[in-house]
């Protein structure tokens, strides 16, 4: 649910991460888009879903209008978290953008058998990641139409 | 109402348990005609109800049999691994088999084979086992006197000089005998079936199996010669005799056969047999000759022309009977002399006739001479004279005696002394021949002794001919080699028939013997005639080679172990590597992302605060990352070779060049180069691999140009069970003395100014073709061109 703030929406993004630098890097990323967002960050798999959920520490944690989600994270894998959220009714209309370096077909195939949104492979060139960052907010945020 | 209907439904069931009773007593009763015992026991394998055949069996009493008490009958060795049987039947519920020795009520243990059944009633419970044993006392008797007969067969065949081997009916060899086997030196696995024909010498091959065909065809038995092949390498002569076992209803079952070196045989025979010939010839010549002498001597005596003579003292007057005449050929009104008693003589004979005279007119003494003369007709001719003195009051008055013609005689027994003389030459000379020969010859009697001995004989036992010659072997051999010797002989005898060859020990050496009967006039065998050499060079030099190629086979094995260990490492070490590379490479990723995203983002954010020389820094940073980046992608690419191969099919080469060429579409307009290919044949291999070489290859032709336009030519063809591909470029060429290098990882000829690049293409192809079972490799022309070839697999 976007939340109103200084007549535009805010938006709330989701990065699910274990890197300390490739979060703060898509934290970059994402700030070098002017698009006005909230930014919160866990570090594996059982804080993504206690986040969701609204569990343990994240007991008012805000409901998140797009999820980025690494796949390679500490003890629940970044699969099982997708699969968790898809099968879950009340976060299944979150859209997910599984953010991987891995190419590997099989990690892309498993995905979207997961009913992932969509698949993105983190650019190696600075410049690419900051504009595919912003591609995926622009798309996610702003382009498409999400059920209310 | 209810009850009423029980009753009768029980009445139903206990009639049908009846006559059920009644079958299952005849039942019995039948098997026991078979000789074999019918038992029933409760669920828990106890004896309730009388089981008379096994009691009559074991000549117990019911009391003794009954619940576990049968058992006590068993053998005590058996009663464990009864119970097991029994106990894994009860388990498992089903029937079991075994066998046990029981004692019969004579006490004699006999083999039974004891069978059970569970009996199950509705309800699936094991009402009771029911059950037989049979006697198989005689069946195993047979059976092990089968086994034992066959092992006797095989360790007779086995003790023979003769190679066997079996066939089955349709020609394919089932057994070698280990002579067989040895001689060769080839492994039995290699020869069954039809690898024995491998020893064969070629020449003797397509014959052999011509007439093998023909015989499987029609099972007559028959005989070839072949020569095989011995495990040194010479081929010696064998006789083959191969026979085919019929069943009994004359079916052809089996091919046995067997081979006989021939060679050595055939080269002793001749020796043995020149050597008897002559010795034959010798007999013959001499009794001939006796014959000859005997019947001149039957001759003279036949026709003994004896006469008279005297020589009268007191009238000094000589008297000649009418044959002395004769004898001297004068006419019969001859009126001899007194000089004639010695004038016909010739004259060494006169001084012995006058001096013989002398001596009986003198002194009385007796001669007995014989003597040569000339008759009236000049005809030389022997003479005895035998003379006495005859005395008249103690006085010598006359000399006479008896005058014979013995010339004939005489002259057949000068011949055959002659003669005598040429046969004692001709002994002397075949004695010493046989004595010359570097082996024993000897000729025994029919009871182990020495009749006759060469000098070998003698030197090795320093002692005379005299001394051996009527020895028995017992008292100059150790006794069992003196036995063994007497076997050989009693066998030649037996059989009438040569012995070749046999090599046996003698004292401390070895010889080979070769013995021959030996026949009298009658054909009776009255000894053997023998030769042998002493082998023991040979048996030594065998037994040095044997024991050479015992060293040599533990070398090999040691070696091919070593190779084999060496391999495994290899192995485990290559994947160990390949993990690594894989691991390392996708874990060093991360920190270098970090590196490179970080300095461009400073850059990005920084771009106005920074002066030249940051940027400059900055700038070799990220290169620096980028480059250990494409490191460590390409490490990964080529570590990916192997562990993410996909399996083989069948490729078109020309589609995987297509392939090359589009992907390198870009540079291609860059460059203008041009690329050229035959018609490329189907591989084995796989796709994306397969296309990477080609890709690599031709970026490599495109990137080391020269100053013409790149003009690249692809074409294969087939060498042996390999295609050979090459790639031939108008580029720089490579000096030949990097071609190992440029296929080694990161190895690079140029600077990455000249040449960017991070050296991995063509290690990348050199291990793709090596995954591929071929080779890669070039041949260059610096300043002209390159030509790389590489080899792959069409099957």
């Amino acid at each position: 649910m976007p939340s109103e703030s200084s007549g535009s929406y805010s938006f709330n993004i989701l990065l699910v991460e274990d890197n300390p630098g490739d979060a703060r890097l898509a934290r970059e990323a994402l700030n070098e888009n002017n698009i006005n967002h909230f930014f919160f960050h866990v570090e594996d798999g059982l804080q993504a879903l206690d986040f969701l959920h609204n569990k343990g520490m994240y007991q008012s944690s805000p409901r998140p209008d797009l999820i980025l989600l690494d796949l390679n994270l500490p003890k629940i894998n970044g699969h099982q978290v997708l699969s968790e959220i898809k099968s879950d009714e009340s976060l299944r209309k979150i859209p997910v953008v599984i953010l991987s370096i891995s190419q590997s077909e099989k990690d892309i195939e498993r995905s979207y058998e997961l009913n992932a949104n969509c698949y993105v492979t983190k650019p190696l060139d600075i410049n690419e990641f900051i504009e595919v960052f912003g591609r995926i907010q622009n798309f996610w945020l702003k382009t498409v139409k999400l059920p209310v | 109402m209810k009850k009423t209907v029980n009753k009768k439904k029980s009445e139903h069931v206990l009639g049908v348990q009846q006559s059920h009773k009644v079958s299952e007593d005849r039942y019995k009763s039948y098997i026991e005609l078979t000789g074999q015992l019918a038992w029933v026991t409760n669920p828990a394998g106890e004896v309730v109800e009388d089981i008379p055949s096994f009691r009559n069996f074991t000549g117990q009493t019911y009391d003794e049999v009954k619940g576990t008490g049968w058992t006590l009958a068993l053998h005590p060795d058996d009663v464990a691994k009864t119970i097991e049987v029994w106990n894994n039947a009860v388990s498992t519920r089903s029937s079991y088999e075994t066998e046990y020795r029981v004692k019969r009520h004579d006490g004699v243990y006999r083999d039974l084979l004891a069978k059970g059944s569970p009996a199950f009633d509705k309800n699936g419970e094991i009402m009771e086992w029911v059950g037989i044993c049979i006697d198989i006392t005689e069946r195993k008797q047979i059976e092990e006197s089968i086994k034992n007969n066959e092992k006797r067969f095989r360790e007779l065949i086995e003790s023979l000089p003769q190679l066997f081997w079996t066939c089955r009916v349709d020609g394919p060899c089932d057994y070698l005998s280990r002579q067989w086997l040895e001689y060769t030196g080839i492994p039995e696995e290699q020869q069954l079936g039809y690898g024995w024909l491998d020893q064969l010498h070629p020449r003797d091959r397509d014959k052999t199996v011509a007439v093998w065909m023909e015989k499987v065809k029609t099972g007559e038995s028959f005989d070839i010669e072949f020569r095989i092949r011995r495990n040194d390498g010479v081929y010696h002569w064998f006789k083959t005799r191969a026979v085919p076992m019929h069943d009994a209803d004359g079916k052809i079952i089996k091919w046995f056969g067997s081979n006989t070196d021939f060679h050595e045989i055939k080269k002793a025979e001749e020796q043995l047999k020149n050597f008897s010939k002559e010795l034959e010839q010798k007999v013959d010549e001499r009794t001939k000759e006796l014959q000859i002498s005997k019947k001149k001597l039957d001759e003279t005596s036949s026709i003994a022309r004896v006469g008279g003579w005297e020589l009268d003292l007191k009238k000094n007057e000589m008297y000649w009977s009418d044959l002395v005449k004769q004898i001297h050929e004068v006419d019969p009104d001859y009126h001899p002399t007194l000089q004639d008693r010695i004038n016909f003589y010739v004259p060494e004979a006169v001084p012995l006739i006058s001096k013989a005279l002398q001596n009986a007119i003198n002194d009385g003494e007796p001669f007995d001479i014989e003597l040569q003369l000339f008759t009236a007709r000049k005809n030389l001719k022997w003479i005895r004279i035998v003379g006495k003195a005859y005395r008249e009051n103690d006085e010598i008055v006359k000399i006479g005696g008896m005058f014979q013609d013995i010339n004939e005689r005489k002259l057949a027994e000068i011949e055959s002394l002659r003669k005598s003389e040429q046969l004692q030459l001709l002994s002397n000379e075949l004695e010493n021949i046989i004595d010359s020969i570097p082996g024993l010859v000897f000729y025994k009697d029919t009871k182990n002794r020495y009749i006759r001995v060469n000098k070998y004989i003698c030197d090795a036992h320093k002692m005379s001919k005299k001394q051996l010659e009527g020895l028995d072997l017992n008292d100059l051999y150790p006794r069992e080699q003196a036995q063994a010797y007497y076997e050989d002989d009693l066998e030649v005898i037996r059989s009438r028939q040569s012995k070749i060859n046999i090599d046996e020990p003698w004292g401390n050496r070895w010889v080979s013997t070769s013995k021959i009967p030996y026949l009298n006039e009658t054909g009776e065998v009255i000894g053997v005639i023998g030769v042998s050499m002493d082998v023991t060079e040979r048996k030594l030099d065998e037994e040095e080679l044997k024991k050479h190629r015992d060293h040599l086979e533990e070398l090999v094995n040691e070696r091919t172990r070593e190779l084999d260990n060496a391999i495994i490492g290899l192995k485990r070490s290559n994947q160990e590597l390949e993990q690594f590379a894989y691991v390392a490479s996708h874990d060093l990723q991360e920190p270098l992302r970090m590196v490179s995203s970080y300095t461009q983002l400073l850059e990005r954010r920084y771009k106005d605060q920074l002066d030249q020389d940051a940027k400059d820094f900055i700038f070799f940073a990220v290169d620096g990352a980028n480059r250990m980046q494409h490191l460590i992608n390409d490490l990964l690419d080529y570590s990916r070779v192997t562990t993410r191969g996909k399996p083989f099919v069948k490729l078109d080469l020309s589609v995987v060049l297509g392939h090359s060429i589009a992907n390198l579409q870009k540079k291609i307009q860059e460059t203008g180069a041009m690329i050229v290919n035959d018609d490329l044949p189907f591989v084995y291999g796989d796709e994306v691999q397969l296309v990477r070489v080609f890709q690599n290859l031709l970026d490599n032709a495109m990137k080391f140009r020269g100053d013409e336009p790149p003009r690249i030519n692809v074409s294969a063809k087939t060498i042996d069970d390999k295609i050979q591909i090459s790639l031939t470029d108008n580029g720089i060429g490579i000096d030949k003395i990097y071609s190992d290098r440029v296929f080694t990882i990161f190895q690079r000829l140029h600077t990455k100014v000249e040449y960017p690049g991070t050296g991995i293409g063509l290690a990348i192809c050199k291990r793709t073709i090596e995954r591929h079972g071929g080779k890669i490799w070039f041949e260059s022309e610096p300043g002209k061109g390159t030509t790389f070839y590489f080899t792959l697999n069409f099957k």
